[in-house]
């Protein structure tokens, strides 16, 4: 792994605490090699984006900072990754409650056959115990904060799949935002959706890092460009898993062209070369 | 050449299905044809006097019903318990193999053999004598796999994202069960239950011994030697015994009850199977 320091400025990374960190985290399926020794740390109050080529393991190491690799049989997770210090993975973390402070939103929006109204307060009713005439109140600050109330106000108890799929990527932001997670994990959050409902997004990542952290999968390397204050390349040699490759702030990493791959995925984005991974 | 052989397999297709049906359309003519003129209002709302030959079969329908419903209140919580085991909380593969295997081979046992499990375990030895609550068990039991299997099916094609996103909002497995997986696969268990209801409502061997008389009871008022009479049991005896013509027509009534009452709820479980998932997005 080659870290890129900038020169001028001082790294983020060292004047903020690091709140989520991984220390050579490895996955396997079997005898394959998913991810190989990931070492990364985020800080508190930053987007951090993941980028690489389609399979190097981006999801998967997403699905290891919450632990909803836990769901996939099979598959053998070592080493560490350390939420506030502490393993996740060790017996003092309760793993729900890693859940819900470390929220996640995916690449296709989830809605429940529900109307909108439980579908925003669908976790956090779990969480804590909520009045009946308070849901309106926490279901209406989580849709403010996800930019959806202006468009849902007057039928919060139609079903919500009756929303458009930018629409409800947003809902599923509210839903993850009403249980006021510390982090949120995105998968590729905008990959599903338009132009329109894809800035949308965007405004909104741009808004919640005031108070939040978040981890941004990307494929769009404008999107990582506008949205991310460091992120990290990861590449898969074939049959080798997934490693972190280069990591550092956004334009200095972009603008590395001394590595391959990286050359290639950036280049491949902008039409310049075409890369065969 | 090819064409021919097409041909011929559509042809016996169609032969296969004519089959079945004749079959069916002839049972199902016999039965409403014979059973028509014993059909009236008296019939379906008196006691049965003289050994069958008259009255009615009022306390027949009523205790199949209480059968049935004591099979539902036992068969609904194992089932449910033994599908979620099998789709939620058993995370080895071999311990869900084992869970299907018991499952198949409940599935295989004869109900002859409920019927003398029943007669040993509840009317012999926790001295029961015959009553309606051990063979209502034994139906419950009977259907046991039919509707576990049903809701598993449900609960093995839930959308894996739903679960997913259930647990990457904090919900514990309970939770998950709960407010994701039971609603989602709920058609599922009612499929099930109104199918194997309607297998048990015409079982007559594992009652016969431990649950059902032909004549002298009514409304049970107790656990202990208080058995029902029941259609099954009705149609089972007076086919056997009786030469007097208008026994017979009752008892072709009476069939044609009982195949109302399984079509009934075979029909039933018609729309749970379609419309669950328009219900769910209600
Ligand atoms: N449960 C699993 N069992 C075996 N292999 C898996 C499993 N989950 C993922 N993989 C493999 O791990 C590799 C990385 O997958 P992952 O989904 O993390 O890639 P990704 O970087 O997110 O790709 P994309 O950009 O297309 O989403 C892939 O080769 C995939 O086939
Ligand atoms: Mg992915």
């Amino acid at each position: 792994m080659i870290e890129t320091k900038s020169k001028g400025q001082s790294d983020p990374s060292e004047t903020r605490t690091c709140i989520l960190e991984t220390r050579q985290l490895k996955v396997y399926a079997g005898k394959q090699v998913l991810l190989q020794g990931i070492d990364l740390g985020i800080s508190e109050g930053e987007v951090f984006g993941l980028i690489g080529p389609s399979g190097a393991g981006k999801s998967t190491l997403l699905r290891c900072l919450n632990r909803l690799i836990d769901l996939d049989q099979g598959l053998r997770v070592e080493g560490a990754v350390l939420f506030h210090g502490q393993s996740v993975r060790g017996r003092a973390m309760d793993v729900d409650e890693l859940r819900v402070r470390v929220g996640m939103l995916f690449q296709q929006p989830v809605v429940f056959p529900l109307s909108i109204l439980k579908n925003v307060i669908f976790g956090v009713r779990h969480q804590r115990k909520i009045a009946r005439r308070d849901r309106l109140l926490v279901a209406e600050k989580a849709l403010r904060e996800a930019a959806l109330w202006q468009e849902v106000k007057d039928r919060l108890q139609t079903p919500a799949l009756k929303l458009s799929v930018g629409q409800q990527q947003r809902l599923c932001l509210a839903r993850t935002l009403a249980m006021e997670p510390e982090i949120i994990l995105m998968d590729e959050p905008t990959s599903a959706l338009d132009p329109k409902s894809t800035q949308a997004i965007d405004d909104l990542i741009m808004e919640l890092k005031k108070k939040r952290t978040i981890v941004l999968v990307t494929h769009h390397l404008n999107q990582a460009r506008r949205l991310c204050d460091r992120v990290a390349f990861i590449s898969a040699k074939s049959g080798e898993g997934g490693r972190i490759a280069c990591m550092g702030e956004t334009e200095t990493v972009m603008s590395r062209t001394d590595l391959a791959e990286l050359s290639d995925f950036v280049g491949c984005e902008q039409g310049v070369t075409c890369c065969e991974s | 050449m090819r064409r021919c052989i097409d041909r011929l397999f559509v042809l016996a297709t169609a032969a296969c299905l004519l089959f079945a049906l004749g079959v069916i359309s002839f049972i199902v003519g016999v039965i409403v044809w014979r059973g028509f003129g014993a059909l009236s209002w008296q019939f379906l709302t008196d006691q049965i006097r003289s050994a069958g030959a008259a009255g009615g079969i009022f306390y027949n329908i009523v205790g199949t019903l209480i059968l049935l419903a004591t099979a539902l209140i036992v068969c609904v919580p194992l089932a449910t318990g033994l599908a979620l085991m099998h789709g939620v909380y058993l995370k080895k593969q071999r311990s869900r193999e084992r869970l299907w295997l018991f499952l198949s081979v409940l599935n295989g046992v004869p109900s002859i053999l409920f019927g003398l499990f029943g007669l040993m375990v509840f009317v012999k030895f926790f001295a029961w004598g015959k009553s309606w609550l051990a063979g209502g068990v034994l139906l419950g039991l009977m259907i046991l796999p039919t509707v576990a299997v049903a809701l598993l099916e449900r609960i093995k094609t839930l959308p894996r994202p739903y679960i997913e996103a259930a647990a990457g909002l904090g919900l514990s497995d309970s939770q998950r069960v709960w407010s994701v997986v039971l609603p989602q696969s709920v058609g599922g268990l009612v499929t099930g239950l109104l199918l194997g209801l309607a297998r048990a409502a015409g079982e007559t061997a594992p009652i016969m011994f431990t649950a059902t008389i032909f004549a002298g009871a009514n409304i049970p008022t107790g656990i202990k030697e208080s058995p029902v009479l029941s259609l099954p049991y009705h149609i089972f005896v007076l086919a056997q015994d009786s030469f007097d013509p208008a026994a017979a027509e009752n008892l072709w009534g009476s069939a044609l009850v009982l195949l109302g009452l399984v079509l009934l709820l075979s029909l039933l479980a018609l729309p749970a199977r379609l419309n669950f998932h328009e219900e769910a997005e209600k």
